[in-house]
């Protein structure tokens, strides 16, 4: 098992290279760059050439990546042409906004969609699962900046009951337990249209996943055995039902930490998506090339921790 | 041995009628059917698939799956009537006095639970043992279905073994709250010639170790000749014949019996062709008029198609429902 993970970490080195060649060739292919959009009749264009020196954008695509990578490899990762900050830095003060927001939306999926789905599996074909199943139709078809727009004219501009945007309320100066509640208060809109399309899909999956399970022979054996329904559901049905759920479960982690681009910009929201749509806007090939590998990082980690819970949760499966 | 009395029967079943509610109306699966099972015995009930074998089991279990339901008669265990019972009492029989085990030893242990779990669960539930207590009940139950490392058996899971362990597991799982019935649903079907053998025996064993009785679902006659004492013969959702097992092979009462008993094919004859009996079983929901076996009778005759003979007592123990036995209605036999 250790020399499998140790085994799949390795193949993080040659796949995270792979990746970053074929994103500095994309950046590359793009016409322009940081500075073509910044032209103005004002300036001198001297100043332009002296600031495609000053960045290295004179130089060939193959000097410019093996910069980039030597910077990389050093853990530098450069300054942003637009910020004139270090992206690191940029990264760091948007990443904690990123991860609070993916495991917010991450609580709701699975804290809505399993017992959704499970109410939907106990009684099926009835009125309620006809509902639900109605329900799980209109999520899964409703695009997040559709769904995120239709939630702040609803619950924002309408009710009032929710902020459109930002991360806290801005100049209230709130500490400790309030400063949290004001942050949830925040996260609500944006956790919900991040996750809306999941809850709808992950109700489905565990009411047919249920219901697949209800019918195995060894539930029989269990009502057989004098198990009480409630206790066939919970340890027989469950057990085996939920198994698939815990891979997606790895797998929306590499996507949920990777920046949720549409709703972080919909909502404002100063995640490492945000940063990365402002960054493609303004050919800032520094935050783009370090958020990209970030997040094929982090997808690659979620797909591995996705073959590892499974390995854990299902005796059949062990890896050598 | 004469016709049990409910007095001595451990199983009686009387006029059991357990249909199906579909959107294409009712289905009667199971119509009508009585026997007992006496302590200490082993009954087969033999019939080919869809004659309402399983159902009949499942009935006794009080599982009757989907949209079926018991909507007459009654089952007697030891005078208790069960369809009366409510779930909650019979979830406290099933496991503890009524133990079952299915035709499929793959798909019918839990996947992600170790065996030793699995045996334990009912007695955790029925005989309110400590986990240590039930653990030493369950490694005592492996071995005697004949795991030597018993042990070690405990903590594995069934994909490790193999269909014929799986099955033996599943024996000592039903056998462990040492059950008055054991309700064995084809137990051999799916095992190779050789493992059937060993699981037979061990059947026996268990039997004869535990003085459990046995209902013996198949439809292999060898697997008859070698358990079973008496048998019920089932066709279309009804009992056809009942006989000593001896008298049913030397002297099939009823047409079908006897085709049956003639499709089992015998090394002593020299045959080109196995013999088959002509038709099919009819669908529970199309039965034809008159004895649902005349179309496939060779026979039958007028009578046979109009109306459904009653089964009738052709002595020594042994009933019959075909009007061949009936001198009223032109019987010859």
């Amino acid at each position: 098992m250790y020399q499998y993970i140790l085994r799949r970490v390795l193949i993080f080195i040659p796949m995270l290279f792979l990746i970053s060649v074929l994103l500095f060739t994309l950046v590359q292919l793009a016409p322009g760059d940081a500075f073509t959009g910044q032209l103005d009749p004002n300036q001198d264009a001297r100043y332009y050439e002296e600031m495609r020196e000053r960045f290295g954008l004179d130089k060939s695509p193959v000097e410019q990546y093996l910069m980039w990578g030597k910077n990389f490899l050093q853990g530098e990762l450069g300054i942003s042409f637009r910020h004139k900050l270090p992206v690191s830095e940029l990264i760091g003060d948007r990443i904690g906004n990123t991860i609070f927001l993916g495991i917010c939306a991450y609580i709701l999926t699975y804290t809505l969609a399993i017992p959704l789905g499970i109410f939907s599996a106990q009684r099926p074909y009835s009125k309620w699962d006809y509902t639900l199943t109605g329900a799980a139709f209109v999520g899964i078809s409703m695009p997040s900046f559709f769904a995120g727009l239709l939630l702040i004219f609803l619950f924002s501009f309408t009710l009032d009951w929710f902020p459109f945007s930002g991360t806290v309320t801005a100049g209230a100066g709130l500490g400790g337990m309030e400063a949290f509640i004001d942050k949830l208060h925040h996260v609500i809109l944006p956790a919900i249209t991040l996750s809306i399309i999941n809850i709808a899909q992950y109700t489905r999956f565990t009411r047919s996943s249920v219901l697949a399970a209800k019918q195995q022979d060894f539930v029989r054996t269990a009502y057989a055995k004098g198990v009480p329904a409630s206790v066939v559901l919970r340890k027989h049905v469950l057990r085996n039902a939920l198994l698939p759920l815990v891979t997606l479960f790895g797998l929306d982690m590499g996507i949920l930490l990777s920046g949720a681009v549409i709703t972080e910009t919909i909502f404002s929201w100063p995640g490492i998506g945000q940063l990365l749509v402002e960054a493609i806007i303004n050919r800032d090939y520094p935050i783009m090339m370090a958020v990209t590998m970030l997040a094929s990082f982090f997808v690659l980690l979620g797909n591995l921790v996705a073959d590892i819970l499974y390995a854990v949760v299902d005796p059949r499966i062990r890896y050598e | 041995m004469n016709r049990l009395t409910e007095m001595t029967a451990l199983l009686h079943i009387r006029n059991l009628k357990t249909y199906f509610f579909g959107d294409d109306g009712t289905v009667p699966a199971v119509d009508g059917i009585d026997f007992s099972i006496g302590k200490g015995e082993t009954l087969a009930l033999v019939g080919e698939s869809g004659c309402g074998k399983s159902l009949t089991s499942l009935s006794v279990m009080g599982l009757v799956p989907g949209t079926g339901r018991i909507v007459e008669g009654e089952v007697l265990l030891e005078g208790e009537n069960l369809v009366e019972k409510t779930e909650e009492e019979l979830s406290r029989i099933r496991g503890n006095e009524i133990s079952m085990i299915f035709q499929e030893p793959m798909t019918s242990l839990n996947p992600v639970l170790t065996v030793g779990e699995q045996i334990m669960e009912g007695l955790l539930l029925h005989q309110r043992l400590s986990r240590q207590a039930a653990r030493e009940r369950a490694v005592q139950m492996l071995k005697l279905v004949g795991f030597p490392r018993a042990e070690a058996i405990m903590d594995e899971y069934p994909h490790q073994l193999s269909g014929g362990m799986r099955q033996r597991a599943m024996i000592a799982m039903a056998v462990a709250c040492n059950p008055r019935l054991l309700i064995a649903d084809e137990p051999t079907t799916a095992l190779d010639v050789t493992i059937q053998a060993q699981i037979l025996d061990l059947m026996r064993d268990v039997k004869e170790k535990l003085s459990t009785s046995i209902l013996l679902i198949t439809h292999d006659l060898g697997v008859v000749a070698e358990m079973a004492e008496r048998v019920v013969v089932m066709y279309a959702g009804k009992v056809v014949e009942e006989a000593e097992v001896q008298d049913l092979f030397d002297q099939p009462a009823h047409p079908y019996t006897e085709g049956l008993i003639r499709s089992v094919p015998s090394l002593d004859e020299e045959k080109e062709r196995l013999y088959s009996i002509e038709g099919n079983v009819p669908s529970p929901d199309r039965l034809p008029k008159g004895c649902p076996f005349a179309p496939r009778c060779s026979e039958a005759w007028e009578k046979c198609l109009q109306k459904e003979p009653e089964l009738m007592e052709i002595g020594h123990g042994r009933r019959v429902r075909c009007f061949l036995y009936d001198p009223e209605e032109g019987g010859s036999r």
